[in-house]
């Protein structure tokens, strides 16, 4: 069996748990619901760097790093390929880390919005935010191309857009006096970023998936 | 021509200049100074993510991710490739995830500690820093298992290590010591001689664009 330590939350759909079902190995893995703030020690032994999702093959073999994981598990399955071989995987590689990236400066607006509102850092939102606007920009630009079937950077890109969506209430309530509202639409101004995501939000290989333990 | 963006630092080789030097690339490329901190040097329009290092090819398409610049110019030349193919290669990408990674820690206490001292979260840095260690030791193991040939993972761990090497312990510094004064060689006597050993090859140490200004 092939470990997963990922971390399930509510209303979002983790691209590893979106590739898993997409691949058909969910029978292969072991799905193992980890905090990594709070239950790092579990990840020590297998990653330093302590993050999620990491990966386990069935010799014990880790691969962390999101990209990294789903690039072992997308050579496990016969169906086409997330990382399709040929002379344009590195452009496809440029966007999976735009979509990986914008989760990441996401989650640091999210974590301000956690923080005491005496010790946010407006600079911080700031440039985060900014970020984060950006990448949408740059996602519509990418969706253009995004006609024909699902490969790793659409998938990823599905998912941060189901966090940044999802979160937006709640980051809005906290930091609306930094000028991000709790109604931010990203459909706006982006109509072939939203026309794709209609396409493929429904799909349901972005569902959730019921942790082994 | 393809535009290379990176942030030179003065006594440092960045490892995208290591990749171009190893790939002998320099005439195919214009280098551009870059602070990714900065929003007025025409980074943010080309990268949505601000970081440097990034290349645009000449019709203006953007490469980033340094791992994503680092292969791509990998496969402009015609020596033995860093991103070796076969069945190790996804280790490989493992070990270059690992160390980019090294770097990137490091960034996040070096920004850290440029906040007012009273506004600094000890518990990120309590977070973040024992990664560096951890990562440390964990190479500290692997490092007699790489191949002898030079691979991309390797480069990029070069260039973490030199990077740490000067900077880390100044961020202690910084930090008020708040972060133990470490020096990453310590109690790490393979990955050390291997560092050195590394470090005579020039690839490392020769700046692709001397002329650009670093700080």
């Amino acid at each position: 069996m092939i470990t997963i330590f990922y971390t399930p939350l509510d209303n979002y759909v983790n691209p590893i748990e979106a590739l898993v079902n997409c691949t058909g190995l969910r029978s292969r893995c072991r799905m193992v619901a980890t905090n990594p703030y709070q239950e790092w020690q579990k990840l020590a032994p297998h990653t330093p760097i302590t993050t999620v999702p990491t990966g386990l093959d069935e010799d014990g073999t880790p691969y962390f790093g999101g990209p990294i994981l789903y690039e072992f598990l997308d050579g496990l399955h016969d169906k086409p390929k997330l990382f399709p071989p040929g002379p344009d995987l590195i452009f496809l590689r440029r966007q999976l880390w735009l979509a990986d990236g914008m989760f990441d400066q996401f989650a640091r607006v999210f974590g301000e919005s956690m923080q005491p509102p005496e010790n946010r850092r407006p600079h911080l939102i700031a440039r985060q935010w900014k970020k984060t606007l950006s990448g949408f920009d740059v996602l519509d630009q990418d969706a253009k191309g995004w006609t024909r079937g699902l490969d790793i950077a659409q998938l990823r890109a599905v998912c941060t857009i189901i966090w940044i969506e999802t979160r937006m209430p709640e980051i809005g309530a906290q930091l609306h006096p930094f000028g991000i509202k709790p109604d931010f639409d990203w459909r706006e101004g982006r109509p072939t970023l939203a026309a794709w995501y209609a396409r493929w939000r429904p799909n349901p290989i972005f569902s959730k998936i019921e942790a082994d333990q | 021509m393809m535009k290379v963006r990176f942030s030179p630092f003065v006594g440092y080789v960045h490892t995208i200049e290591a990749v171009i030097n190893y790939a002998g690339v320099h005439a195919q490329c214009t280098f551009v100074a870059n602070d990714p901190f900065e929003t007025d040097n025409g980074l943010p329009e080309v990268n949505p993510l601000s970081t440097v290092p990034m290349i645009e090819l000449a019709d203006g398409t953007p490469l980033y991710g340094g791992p994503v610049a680092y292969e791509y110019i990998d496969g402009l030349h015609a020596k033995p490739k860093l991103f070796t193919p076969g069945p190790n290669l996804l280790k490989l990408r493992r070990q270059l995830w690992q160390a980019d990674s090294l770097f990137d820690h490091y960034v996040r206490l070096f920004v850290e500690s440029r906040e007012p001292a009273d506004k600094r979260r000890q518990p990120y840095i309590d977070r973040f820093f024992p990664k560096i260690p951890r990562s440390l030791d964990e190479f500290e193991g692997e490092v007699d298992s790489f191949p002898a040939a030079l691979d991309i993972a390797q480069v990029r761990l070069v260039g973490s290590l030199a990077f740490l090497e000067t900077r880390l312990p100044k961020v202690a510094e910084r930090l008020d010591h708040k972060i133990p004064t470490h020096h990453w060689r310590e109690g790490r006597p393979k990955l050390s001689a291997w560092f050195d050993r590394r470090m005579m090859d020039p690839i490392f140490t020769t700046p692709v664009a001397p002329q650009l200004a670093g700080r």
